[in-house]
């Protein structure tokens, strides 16, 4: 029951706090306009946005089977709804080029062919006239996926081998059984991951992608700013007079996360409808998993900045760590670039880090998902945070003395 | 506010707070050594002590915030370390700091820590209204206490202490850094609310504060108490002995020297000196004069000032720990 009054009494401070209100509230939307203008060419939008034919000049210098099958096979075959094929040698490039018969000039070098054979992606020369990042971008994204794929050949190929040369060797008969699809054996040698997308399934717009990153940013910075308090209540004695009542460490932890628990729902509610009011960005269809995702979120950084926090002498210390922290976590979780952009080291980082795992909850509510798509990760991000909880009462009750 | 059973127990206790040999370490320092204090229902009990001597760990222990590493405390006749929140429902603690929520007026600062104590509805409000009145604040009861002046914060901090109507009041140091007016009004509080039968322990660096307040006063060094009595009980230590304090331009060297020399010139004296202070106690102040400054001026020390102390609290202070009490 006393857990309410330390709620209230938060929520009754919070607003009196200006200057944290503003941060809390008006920033994330601010921000989710200026980013999402800013980057709204890096995401596929809502609205089915055509690509403008465009003509490439290729100089094949390799002349491979490799290199003559990604010119002709997938440049010029599979992609022809897109581009247009000339073949040049490297000095007609200028000329093409500043006659505008050609936007993008692609060398494929000597070495395309035995590069693509030992696994590696080749390198190759694009040059492009003005913008031409899209343009651009399919021939690199068509280039990673031949490679990939000639890859995964490669290996399915190798095990393959290696499979029924054993086979061979001790004598059994090779029967059909063998080529089961479903066997583990196929599946490890499948070459590319494959999803399938079903029609309905949603794209990732520039304004839903940075609505939800900031979103979890500033979820984030609303549990440094309000741990920050705690501790401020730490030093000012405030909370060693609060433990000479009927309040338990416990109950403190409980009105502590209750309050961070509303401020966020608050939080959310005005990016979610400002977000959906100002800029129609669409996020998804399922309210409970919405709020599933922003229940586990804020549990599970309440109870790492509540547990930092038990920790923490100095709130101006905790304040600086806090906001550096956020910013760090806020970059790696993708909340300033998307995570599919980032080496793979600071994928494999971005993964234990709560924001992350929300901004990936988040996305998959924005592509149709449910409570049941998120479950799991909810229930995993739920399990830490009170585990963190426990952790940091542990430590309060300690430090407080005899309660 | 204090449950049936609490009020029993109440009821048959005549000392309220009884301390047994307490030991408190941090780390290899041992702050409190062997500390017994027993002080009775409806008495005002003054702690002095300079900093250091282990008063706010004691405070800390009885109010239930640290754990003693030995002995035993009770309150009302319960055991503060077996059942602390118990305990701490007779308790009122007024910490030294001003522990109040700035940007919230007196009202809801009042409120908030009333119902921390387990009251609410029509009593919390009654009794909000009650302490306003009691602080003197009732016209600025919807102020936020960050616009107030350091002696109404003050009053404010220790107005949300005593909502419960507690039977303990612990006041640490209620006084620091305040003006005369608040200052006078916050004694004369203290005063009636010891009056009305609220048992308090008081802490100050203030001599004049105790002497006011208190009917026994407990002096603490290093951990210990050393001395404990009325007021006319403890000055009996010093009997009509001046202090004298010297204050020479040089730190003194030698000081072991210097002091045996001195009790060769006044055998009946006692002699104490801190860096450039040399404090003596002595039934003719006047005579040591004499004596003393004329060796001092043989030892090449130059004199800046002479102080004199008639007998009080301060000089038996001074007497028993060799310091004043604001060091």
């Amino acid at each position: 029951m006393l857990s309410i009054w330390i709620v209230q009494k938060d929520l009754l401070l919070l607003i009196r706090n200006k200057k944290a209100l503003l941060t809390l509230l008006l920033m994330p939307l601010i921000l989710i306009a200026i980013l999402g203008s800013a980057f709204s060419n890096m995401f596929a939008s809502n609205e089915d946005e055509t690509v403008a034919m465009f003509h490439i000049g290729v100089v094949n210098e390799d002349g491979s089977v490799h290199s003559n099958r990604f010119v002709e096979d997938v440049l010029q075959n599979q992609l022809s709804n897109f581009m247009t094929i000339e073949k040049l040698s490297r000095s007609e490039i200028n000329e093409a080029m500043n006659s505008e018969r050609i936007s993008v000039a692609l060398l494929l070098p000597k070495g395309f062919g035995d590069k693509l054979i030992n696994n590696n992606l080749p390198e190759v020369e694009l040059i492009s006239a003005g913008d031409s990042s899209i343009q651009t971008s399919i021939i690199e994204s068509a280039l990673i996926q031949y490679q990939q794929v000639n890859a995964g050949i490669t290996a399915t190929v190798a095990i393959l081998t290696n499979h029924y040369t054993k086979l061979a060797e001790s004598g059994e008969v090779i029967n059909g059984e063998m080529y089961d699809t479903n066997s583990e054996m196929m599946t490890l040698a499948k070459p590319i991951h494959e999803v399938t997308v079903s029609g309905t399934e949603k794209t990732i717009g520039s304004f839903q992608y940075y609505a939800v990153a900031m979103g979890v940013m500033f979820l984030t910075m609303t549990v440094v700013t309000l741990v920050g308090t705690m501790i401020e209540e730490k030093n000012d004695t405030v909370y060693a007079r609060q433990l000479t009542t009927r309040l338990v460490a416990g109950q403190y932890i409980i009105g502590k996360f209750v309050g961070l628990l509303i401020i966020s729902f608050v939080q959310l509610s005005l990016i979610v409808g400002g977000t959906s009011l100002l800029y129609g960005v669409d996020w998804g269809d399922s309210i409970a998993a919405i709020i599933l995702t922003m229940f586990s979120f804020t549990l599970s950084t309440t109870g790492l900045g509540v547990l930092v926090g038990s920790f923490m002498k100095n709130e101006e210390s905790f304040g600086s760590i806090g906001m550096i922290g956020t910013q760090i976590m806020s970059a790696l979780g993708g909340s300033f670039v998307p995570i599919y952009m980032f080496p793979d080291w600071m994928v494999v980082i971005s993964k234990v880090l709560p924001n992350a795992l929300a901004l990936q909850m988040f996305m998959d509510i924005m592509t149709g998902e449910g409570v049941a798509t998120i479950a799991s990760e909810a229930i995993i991000a739920i399990g830490v945070g009170l585990l963190l909880l426990a952790l940091a009462w542990m430590r309060l009750a300690r430090k407080g003395g005899i309660v | 506010m204090v449950n049936d059973k609490i009020r029993y127990y109440l009821e048959e206790v005549t000392e309220l707070l009884n301390i047994d040999q307490l030991y408190k370490s941090y780390g290899q320092q041992e702050v409190v050594k062997g500390l017994s204090l027993h002080i009775k229902k409806g008495e005002s009990y003054g702690l002095l002590g300079p900093n250091g001597a282990g008063k706010s760990t004691t405070i800390s222990m009885i109010s239930g915030l640290l754990k003693p590493v030995q002995g035993s405390i009770t309150v009302g006749g319960i055991n503060m370390i077996d059942s602390p929140k118990k305990a701490q429902q007779l308790l009122g603690v007024v910490p030294q700091e001003i522990a109040l929520y700035m940007p919230m007026t007196a009202k809801e600062n009042l409120m908030f820590w009333g119902r921390m104590y387990g009251l609410s509805g029509e009593l919390l409000k009654q009794r909000v209204q009650e302490v306003l009145d009691i602080i003197g604040l009732t016209d600025r009861a919807n102020d936020k206490v960050g616009t107030f002046s350091g002696g109404m914060k003050r009053r404010v901090n220790i107005g949300a202490a005593i909502l419960h109507n507690p039977k303990l009041l612990i006041m640490d140091e209620p006084t620091v850094g305040i003006d005369p007016q608040s200052r006078n009004h916050i004694l004369e509080t203290v005063k009636a609310l010891n009056e009305q039968g609220m048992t308090i322990i008081y802490t100050s660096h203030y001599m004049e504060e105790v002497e006011f307040l208190c009917h026994r006063i407990g002096i603490m060094d290093q951990g210990q108490l050393i001395a404990e009595g009325t007021i006319e009980q403890l000055q009996q230590v010093v009997g009509n002995k001046t202090s004298l304090t010297i204050t020479l331009q040089e730190p003194i060297q030698h000081t072991d020297e210097i002091i045996q020399s001195l009790k060769q010139i006044c055998p009946d004296e006692s002699f104490s000196i801190q860096e450039q202070k040399l404090t003596a106690m002595s039934a003719d102040a006047q005579r040591i004069i004499v004596t003393v400054l004329p060796f001092l001026a043989e030892q090449g020390l130059s004199v800046t000032a002479i102080d004199l102390v008639q007998p009080n609290l301060e000089n038996v202070f001074l007497h028993l720990t060799g310091r004043s009490l604001r060091d």
